[in-house]
């Protein structure tokens, strides 16, 4: 067989080469299967051998163009009844400056906040907004928050705030410093509470100049505990196992330990009222080109309507620094924030009011509210790049701990560290998703996914 | 065993390596305009295309394991014969010995009668899109496009300037022009309706007004449209950019290996048409049922210069398509080592920039312009199969247009001067970049004539003075190449009868040795004729 074919292929390019045509055909006809190159092609070896790939990846192909067809009779539906226009209609005006959107928010060992949100950035006029979000995980949580802004002239800003907050599932590790050999002993605190809370704030934000601004704020919050849930009996505890007045044999008097979890009978019920200034060189730029740092300091002071309650005042500073490596797309970031508390009474500050570390806005390595005490050192190196038009990706490393009072027992290797990373799908003014994933020491891994954060 | 492996390489290298052509007649007229019966209409969902375009298409076209196979519909000097898809108007018009020049690129076959009222008999929206279709005095129907909210020009004057130069290079392409029209000269039809998500309803004063508010005026305080004249014939639909057309038998060639197509990409470069989705093609059948065949036309060309539709390009826009896995992957596994262009220092600047100067054109512009990266918003099939012989013949559609031709089409655009100014140094610049890079991937030789027993030609880097400086050239199977006195390089042939195959290759100063063109010609005794250019 392939004796044939290297004579035929011999004879015919000897054919080839002493062909003589004395006039030229007429020009090749499509229609009859002609090519309208005039080639005399032959397929070569190369071409037969490749069909062998080709072959074994058949499959492959076969099953990909498979999912094409489910995808296409999607789609085709959606194009015939416009699902997602209708959807979009009904959840939104058509000029979509007021509408709903969903907001999800899931913390790994916590219960998911599903919810809705309502938007409306014309009731109170250009440059205002309207935000109010309810949602539910029934019966475990239940949350609800508005938000006002109100554009009053140039240089003032005014929002009001105000949030009820009511889950089940808060953490309580205990109120002072995770040293590491604790820390080990320790490794995965499962103690919850509940609390029910509302927060009320009205915040004048006062552009001096375009980098500086001076923050007023004052409003009225309030607190009220519980014992948490006991979902899985064998894996998580309420406060009440763990922080039982004279837990000795057992928890006879079935009582929380007010020594231990101060203000857990009494609640919390303060007005505050705060000051902060922010100096930050990028004045509104979001993607500076330039080295960029922004400085916080902020001071509120808090206080119980009645006599004998609790006083106290919460410091905050925060230095942050930008390198854009190469333009928009690269940035390191380093940040240290400091927070303490100072009561100014007898009556101990609420525990839940006590500076906190923990959760994926802040010591992302750790779950929510792992580490509690009177003041904080946070210390985070974070680099952020793009990848695509939409989509952001991170990863950071943090360092940080509680200690007791005016940041005594203070000592960097008692800092804990985390590494982590995440993607974040934006618009120019708002996240669309964001997903994160972080691995703090003893901690264990933390993941969130969450929907409608602001940017 | 050893006897076939002996076959099989005596084969690929002794035969298969070879390229000849029959001696036949070129062919300049593809014969796809037989008489066929009217094709079925065909819907297409913008969505499942875009899916397809992005996803599925790409991801086939790579488990596919085949290298881009050259272009089918191409005669044997490598050019594109007239067809239902593209015809040579300058070769037409040499034939017919009539001019080609700036008049002919400006005009158009059917402007809109701008002079009386217009009657609104439909208006469309979708999404911040909104468009008219009207009729004028001479009762011819038209669409009607608007401008967005703060860019005079943006949609109507880029639209009509690019269908100039889309079809003046050879595309067929809708009748447009632009017309400015007073408020009181558009009337409502009392049969106007508008639909808007599957509901149709009365079109009314008050949707008339939603559609001018905030609209850019003219100096005169008219509104500019530019209007696009109705396809002749019975619309059947868009055509695919893969494929064929099952029921249309002139359909034989598919399209992704169309050269028409794949050579669209540098027109499409050249202009910033970013948005070449399927759905801005379309099929018109021309004749009485039966006996007609189909027209293919570039749709909506609109989408070019700084323009997308609805406002300017974003900065991104030309650098990268919509969602480009490949490179998302890239850059997320690279922690930002691996950075796209478009997310340069300057570029949003320069965008913004641009913006302020000439909101007229968008984000268009020569300067960070790179011919081999650029790209459409969706991945289209027959660009991405392009190969270098598509492209260089793509390119000489653009390097065809004079500069007077050139500023004769943007003049249709009615701009101001400085924008005119502006916009004609961009295209000339891109159109230098796309031809330093689409000429150096073949041997950029052409208008090959014998004069006695000498070959001459043109070298399109020297002819178009890209290149001053005289290249090396190597001809192998025949004489030296030489200039002679009207600047036309010439070779001397053999004089043996029979079939021969002359190769040249060119080194420009300062570069390498180019890819070979080899010529086929047959010569019986004085008389030469060429049976075939293989580049």
């Amino acid at each position: 067989m392939n004796l044939w074919r290297v004579v035929l292929g011999v004879v015919f390019c000897a054919a080839l080469a002493g062909r003589v045509v004395a006039d030229p055909a007429p020009p090749p006809d499509p229609r009859l299967g002609d090519r309208m190159d005039s080639r005399i092609v032959r397929e070569s070896a190369a071409s037969e051998l490749a069909v062998v790939p080709r072959i074994l990846v058949a499959p492959l192909r076969l099953a990909w163009r498979g999912i094409g067809f489910p995808a296409r009779a999607l789609t085709n539906f959606e194009g015939r009844y416009h699902i997602v226009h209708a959807v979009i209609r009904f959840v939104s005006s058509l000029d979509r400056m007021r509408g709903l959107r969903p907001t999800i928010r899931y913390v790994s060992r916590f219960d998911p906040q599903l919810g809705v949100t309502y938007y409306d950035k014309k009731l109170f006029g250009p440059g205002s907004s309207l935000t109010v979000t309810i949602g539910a995980v029934l019966p475990a949580l239940t949350f609800a928050e508005a938000s006002m802004r109100f554009r009053v002239p140039d240089p003032y800003q005014v929002t009001l705030d105000a949030a009820y907050l009511k889950r089940v599932d808060y953490l309580f590790a205990g109120i002072g410093l995770a040293s590491f050999g604790r820390l080990r002993a320790n490794a995965n605190p499962r103690s919850r509470y509940a609390q029910d809370g509302i927060t009320n704030e009205a915040v004048t934000d006062i552009r001096i100049v375009p980098s500086l601004h001076v923050v007023l704020g004052g409003g009225w919050s309030y607190r009220k505990y519980g014992i948490g849930q006991r979902d899985d009996p064998g894996h998580q505890k309420t406060i009440l196992d763990d922080y039982c007045e004279g837990n000795v044999n057992g928890c006879a008097l079935s009582r929380v330990d007010p020594k231990r979890v101060p203000g857990y009978y009494t609640g919390a019920n303060f007005f505050v009222t705060d000051v902060q200034f922010a100096y930050d060189t990028r004045a509104g730029t979001r993607d500076p080109l330039h080295l960029w740092y922004r400085f916080e300091l902020g001071a509120r002071y808090a206080q119980s309507p009645s006599r004998e309650g609790a006083r106290w005042m919460h410091f905050k500073t925060a230095a942050n620094l930008g390198f854009p490596l190469g333009g928009r797309t690269r940035t390191l970031a380093f940040r240290l924030a400091l927070e303490m508390i100072q009561p100014l009474g007898s009556t101990p500050v609420p525990f839940s009011e006590l500076v906190e570390l923990g959760g994926p806005d802040n010591f992302r390595g750790a779950p929510i509210g792992r580490f509690r005490d009177f003041s904080s050192v946070l210390a985070t190196a974070e680099y952020r790049w793009r990848i695509w038009m939409w989509m952001d990706a991170v990863v950071f490393t943090d360092f940080g701990g509680t200690f007791d009072k005016h940041f005594g027992g203070f000592r960097p290797d008692r800092l804990v560290p985390d590494v982590g990373g995440g993607v974040r799908l934006h618009t120019s003014s708002q996240f669309l998703m964001r997903l994160q994933l972080a691995y703090g020491f003893s901690q264990g891994v933390q993941l969130m996914f969450a929907t409608s954060t602001p940017l | 065993m050893r006897a076939a492996l002996f076959a099989l390489v005596l084969c690929s290298v002794g035969c298969g390596g070879t390229v000849r052509f029959y001696d036949r007649q070129i062919l300049w007229q593809d014969p796809d305009a037989d008489p066929v019966p009217v094709p079925k209409l065909r819907t297409v969902n913008k969505n499942w295309l875009r899916i397809k375009a992005q996803v599925f298409s790409t991801v086939d076209g790579r488990l596919a394991l085949q290298k881009h196979p050259e272009a089918h519909n191409v005669n044997a000097l490598d050019e594109v014969p007239d067809s239902t898809w593209w015809q040579d108007k300058r070769r037409a018009a040499a034939l017919k010995g009539k001019p080609f020049g700036p008049v002919q690129v400006a005009a158009t076959e059917a402007p809109i009668d701008g002079s009386g009222t217009v009657t609104i008999i439909e208006g469309k929206e979708e999404g911040k899109s909104r468009r008219f279709v009207v009729t004028d005095t001479k009762g011819r129907k038209y669409l009607l496009k608007l401008d967005v909210p703060g860019y005079f020009g943006l949609v109507t004057s880029t639209e009509v300037v690019c269908s100039r130069l889309v079809g003046a290079a050879g595309w067929r392409v809708p009748s447009l022009s632009l017309v400015d029209l007073r408020r009181d000269q558009l009337v409502i039809s009392p049969e106007a309706y508008i639909k808007r998500d599957g509901t149709k309803r009365a079109f009314t004063e008050k949707d008339l007004e939603r559609f001018l508010t905030n609209l850019p005026l003219a100096p005169d305080g008219r509104y500019r449209f530019s209007a696009s004249a109705r396809v002749e014939g019975k619309l059947v639909g868009p055509y695919s950019y893969v494929g064929k057309r099952r029921d249309d038998l002139n359909d034989r060639v598919s399209h992704e290996d169309r050269r028409d197509l794949r050579g669209y990409a540098v027109m499409s470069a050249w202009i910033n048409n970013v948005d070449t989705i399927e759905s801005n093609t379309l099929d018109a059948y021309v004749g009485d049922p039966s006996k007609g065949h189909l027209i293919h036309y570039q749709q909506n060309v609109g989408g070019s210069f700084g323009n997308y539709d609805v406002g300017p390009l974003e900065s991104w826009m030309s650098y990268e398509s919509y969602f480009d896995l490949p490179r998302v992957v890239m850059s997320m596994l690279a922690i930002g080592a691996y950075s796209r262009p478009w997310a340069r220092d300057n570029i949003e600047d320069e965008r913004l920039r641009t913006l302020a100067n000439w909101p007229e054109l968008g984000w268009f512009e020569s300067e960070h312009f790179v011919a081999k990266t650029w790209s459409p918003l969706w991945s289209n099939p027959a660009f991405s199969r392009a190969t270098p012989r598509d492209l260089y013949w793509g390119v000489k559609r653009v390097l065809e247009f004079t500069s007077d031709e050139l500023r004769a089409a943007i003049k249709v655009g009615r701009y101001r001067p400085e924008v005119e100014q502006r916009l004609f140094e961009v295209l000339w610049q891109r159109r230098e970049k796309l031809a330093r890079a689409y000429l150096s991937d073949v041997a950029p030789l052409e208008s090959f004539t014998f004069v006695g027993d000498n070959v001459c030609f043109d070298d399109l880097m020297i002819h178009y003075g890209f290149d001053r400086r005289e290249p090396e050239y190597e001809v192998r199977g025949a004489g030296p190449v030489r200039v002679d006195a009207t600047a036309h390089r010439c070779f001397s042939i053999p004089r043996k009868i029979g079939y021969h195959i002359v190769a040249i290759r060119i080194r420009r100063v300062g570069g390498d040795w180019g890819p070979a063109l080899r010529i086929h010609f047959m010569k019986e005794g004085q008389s030469h004729r060429i049976v075939g250019l293989e580049r």
